[in-house]
């Protein structure tokens, strides 16, 4: 850093005080305790930012007994791996079902029902695994490979074919056949090279085939079991489910990795992500993630210690570079002027504002919790002159008026968002009146979501859309930049296409072995961020708060849901 | 002759509630995007599969086969013996005219299910919340109407404005912040922020009351700014009647002129308003539940209706307008039973 860090801080602590000069906090103590308290705050925040992984996992000797409840702002839907869809029903099933191998907070492959990694031959589509002989499930059960092939089955073959799980198309493209060798050893078979194979399938959690089996198959898809189920392989088992309001479980003394510290474990719905910082001020909640904007509130909260984090997500602006769909597309299809127009925003400063200071700057299009990131030598830093005389040069002069054009076409366009996402609505505005001062006249409309993805996904009538994306532990990125994903419910809604990154997408889908696809995603990163059809703008953090009683609850960037493999050891400090 | 007239009256509630159930389908679906749009947006999805899972829940087949399908022509049909015809159809085993509301489109439970357990927690929101309402409500009109004009009546006069100008979103979050966050940083016992009982430790009496006691007094406060405006009047133009002069004049103490004859009478209009919100004890108050996170109906409705979970809200709104008919004609009833001059015909 050119300034050190001392004035940095400083400078923020100013920022602070301008912002929040009425806060009690400050009246109360001097304003020298209070930069003092703020610095030390302000050096958890930076080592926060420092790392991927934000405070350092510790696992210390646990006591056992007492109980955690972690907030969270929507209910369970359902909790079988086979229709798990969302990021809350993910945190009970995690808890619930083991699968063949679970992921670290860095998506490293751990070992979790199988003995070891599971291996892929040469030819790319055989995997082999081994699984543990002393798993057993919740009523004494042994977990074997029959329930691993039960679960497959469930998603792919012909009697089963009215259970309406999200994997059965692509399964029953790709997967040939899964197989249970001898009781404990499998073999997966893929069609051809089905790379996403390893990082979406071998960890699936697995179903109890003894119970489910009995079943009649047009049950599956309503049956209470996949909300409460009674048979389970995880750290938890589930005890009961206030709908709305809590699912409360309790300590599975069968669990293979040994019995977890704690007693019981409480998911609370809370209404929204401010009343998360609110109950987690007042001890009502022990974890929870909160909303960025109460980040500084927090600070002063006794209880609670504040773990942030880089999320596996962006946000990026999507241009229509498609003259046929709008005649603001010619000023889009230019890579200079894209250019130019993400030179002129400070992202630095409009995360401050928009995210309060919990997103860096995007340094690639694809987020720095994935194990494919790299930082890509096209770098757009902020810089005002630069961008104006970078459109300057591409032929954008501003006019008498004071907008820019070229050809007797205004550099005028409209910016949408979804409506009802605070951050997103606030950045659209910082976004726009950055563009405004260069010149240009964006205005900013924030729609309906349905609406937004009707017009990026089928419709493609928009100018510029604001959006996000939760990205998954796989790389492949054809749904976002191929040729082929344009128009159809897919997500190029910019138009773009550019035969190399085809060609690079499809071989990145050739390989299983992460290293070598690692090659080909950072030729794709390189060559997408030096073409920028996305101005990909910042990666938002995970903002957790964890009440101080609470240790080892190690949460990061892919250790925020489902996979918590350390959750066994995770204990309260008073044992209540 | 009561019951003649009962008995036509929920006859004629049946088609209020089909049209109701049918506007709200209509409305629905006219609505732009259909379901499972958030996950149209998850990279890892393709639009393969978002279109199987339309299909698999039905939202392929045209309007009227889904409505007619919920409303369970199916059940109807295979009654009358033309069972036959729809072989081979989808049958999602939904039937309005069985009481089957169906299944949820977001997780697949039933509605009946998650309706029926969520409707204690918002028939006790509500009711306790009617409760306070006229407890406070009848005395502080009784009290405006007695002493006119004294400053007592013009300091409850701009309670009741202030109680119907004041979000209650707004005074929500002030009561948390003061009794929740303040009482807490302040070391003092606090009130909970949230939610119906404390997880693992809670659940008995004290600690649903001290759950209970914000959200209902936030919505029993625009039934006291309301009611006491009525009461208030009503009692005001009791008190000037004929009837009540010979009370007076005859020598009957104040007071039981005012509690034996003036309120009886005067609370008349008030049990027409409070029949009124009977229909908002099942729905619920929605913005109370959603910022106490208070698992109701309403919050629910709210969420699913975002989430374009068709069946629930239908589910719903049909129960709703069933209650709501149903609350009508019991207050009518009451009201026949409270006020001897009333004759249905």
């Amino acid at each position: 850093m050119a300034k050190s860090e001392n004035d940095e801080g400083f400078e923020r602590f100013e920022q602070f005080l301008t912002e929040w000069s009425r806060r009690d906090f400050l009246r109360r103590m001097g304003m020298t305790t209070a930069f003092t308290a703020f610095m030390a705050g302000g050096m958890e925040w930076l080592e926060a930012c420092g790392g991927g992984n934000g405070g350092t996992p510790t696992t210390s000797q646990g006591k056992p007994g007492g109980h955690i409840v972690e907030g969270q702002i929507s209910d369970i839907s359902n909790l079988n791996p086979i229709f798990l869809n969302d990021t809350v029903s993910q945190i009970v099933s995690g808890r619930a079902y083991e699968g063949l191998i679970d992921y670290d907070a860095k998506a490293n492959r751990i070992p979790a029902l199988a003995t070891e990694l599971p291996t892929v031959d040469s030819d790319n589509i055989t995997y082999h695994a081994k699984m543990r002989k002393d798993a057993k499930w919740s009523d004494g059960q042994p977990i074997t490979a029959d329930d691993v092939v039960f679960t497959f089955d469930l998603m792919t073959k012909d009697q089963y074919k009215d259970v309406k799980s999200r994997y059965r198309s692509e399964l029953t493209d790709n997967l040939a056949s899964v197989t249970a060798t001898d009781p404990y050893t499998l073999v997966f078979k893929t069609k051809d090279v089905f790379a996403k194979f390893y990082d979406t399938y071998i960890g699936l959690g697995i179903l109890p085939k003894h119970i489910w089996s009995k079943l009649d198959p047009a049950t599956i898809n309503s049956t209470p079991l996949n909300q409460v189920p009674e048979v389970v392989s995880g750290s938890f088992i589930p005890v009961k489910w206030d709908k709305g309001s809590q699912y409360v479980m309790k300590r599975n003394d069968t669990y293979f990795r040994g019995k977890a510290y704690l007693d019981q474990f409480i998911l609370k719905v809370v209404s929204d992500a401010v009343a998360i910082a609110t109950q987690l001020k007042t001890g009502e909640i022990d974890v929870g993630l909160y909303d960025a904007s109460q980040h500084d509130s927090l600070a002063s909260a006794q209880n609670i210690d504040r773990v942030a984090y880089s999320r596996p997500a962006f946000d990026y602006l999507i241009p229509n570079e498609d003259p046929a769909k709008t005649p603001k597309a010619a000023i889009f299809t230019d890579p200079d002027v894209r250019k130019a127009l993400l030179t002129a925003i400070n992202r630095k400063q409009a995360a401050d504002k928009v995210y309060f200071g919990q997103a860096d700057p995007a340094d690639s299009c694809t987020s720095t919790a994935k194990w494919n990131h790299i930082t890509t030598k096209a770098q757009y830093p902020f810089d005002a002159a630069k961008a104006a005389s970078m459109l300057d040069a591409a032929g954008w002069k501003k006019g008498s008026d004071g907008i820019r054009a070229k050809n007797g076409v205004p550099m005028a366009w409209e910016l949408r968002t979804n409506v009802g996402n605070k951050v997103r609505e606030t950045f659209i505005q910082v976004i726009a009146d950055a563009w405004n001062q260069l010149g240009c006249k964006v205005t900013t409309n924030p729609i309906q979501f349905p609406q937004l993805v009707t017009q990026l996904s089928q419709s493609r009538d928009f100018e510029m859309i604001l959006l996000g994306i939760s990205e998954g532990l796989d790389p492949d990125m054809t749904q976002l930049y191929a040729s082929t994903s344009i128009g159809n419910g897919a997500l190029n809604g910019a138009g773009y296409k550019n035969p190399k990154v085809d060609d690079l997408l499809s071989q990145g889908l050739k390989f299983v072995d992460r290293a070598k696809r690692k090659e080909i995603y950072a030729q794709l990163q390189e060559l997408l961020m030096s073409e920028l059809p996305y101005l990909w703008l910042t990666f938002p953090r995970a903002t957790w708060g964890v009440s101080k009683r609470v240790k080892n609850f190690n949460v990061g960037a892919w250790n925020t849901y489902g996979s918590r493999p350390w959750f066994y050891e995770t204990y309260v400090t008073d044992g209540k | 002759m009561l019951a003649r007239y009962m008995a036509r009256r929920a006859l004629a509630s049946i088609p209020v509630v089909i049209g109701v159930s049918l506007i709200t389908f209509l409305l629905m679906h006219a609505t732009v995007g259909s379901y499972v749009p958030g996950l149209s947006l998850n990279p890892n999805l393709n639009p393969k599969d978002v279109e199987r899972l339309k299909e698999a829940l039905g939202l392929d087949r045209p309007l009227y086969v889904q409505y007619l399908d919920w409303f369970g022509l199916a059940w109807i049909m295979e009654k009358i013996g033309l069972g036959f015809l729809l072989a081979g159809a989808h049958n999602f085993g939904t039937g309005l005219i069985e009481g089957n509301f169906g299944l949820s489109m977001t997780d697949q439970t039933a509605v009946t299910a998650q309706v029926m357990d969520r409707l204690p927690n918002t028939l006790l929101l509500s009711s306790v919340a009617i409760v306070i309402g006229v407890l406070v409500a009848v005395p502080a009109g009784v009290v405006g109407s007695l002493r006119r004009g004294s400053r007592l009546d013009h300091f409850l006069t701009f309670v009741s404005v202030a109680g119907v100008a004041i979000p209650q979103f707004w005074l929500a979050l002030i009561l948390i912040l003061f009794f929740s966050v303040k009482f807490h940083d302040w070391g003092l016992p606090f009130l909970p922020s949230g939610g119906v009982a404390t997880p693992f430790s809670g659940g008995d009496l004290l600690d649903r009351l001290a759950h209970l006691i914000m959200p209902a007094i936030v919505l029993s406060f625009v039934y006291v700014a309301i009611w006491s405006r009525y009461t208030r009047s009503s009692m005001v133009e009791v008190l000037a009647q004929d009837y009540v002069r010979t009370a007076r004049a005859k020598g009957m103490s104040s007071r039981r002129v005012v509690y034996l004859h003036a309120l009886r009478n005067a609370i008349i209009p008030l049990v027409t308003l409070i029949g009124l919100e009977l229909p908002g004890l099942f729905s619920g108050g929605l913005v109370v539940e959603a910022v106490f996170g208070w698992p109701g109906i309403g919050l629910m409705t709210y969420q699913r209706a975002l989430a374009y979970d068709y069946t629930t809200v239908l589910g719903v709104v049909t129960f709703a307008a069933i209650l709501v008919v149903a609350g009508n004609l019991l207050a009518d009833l009451l009201y026949a039973v409270l006020d001897p001059r009333i004759r249905y015909t």
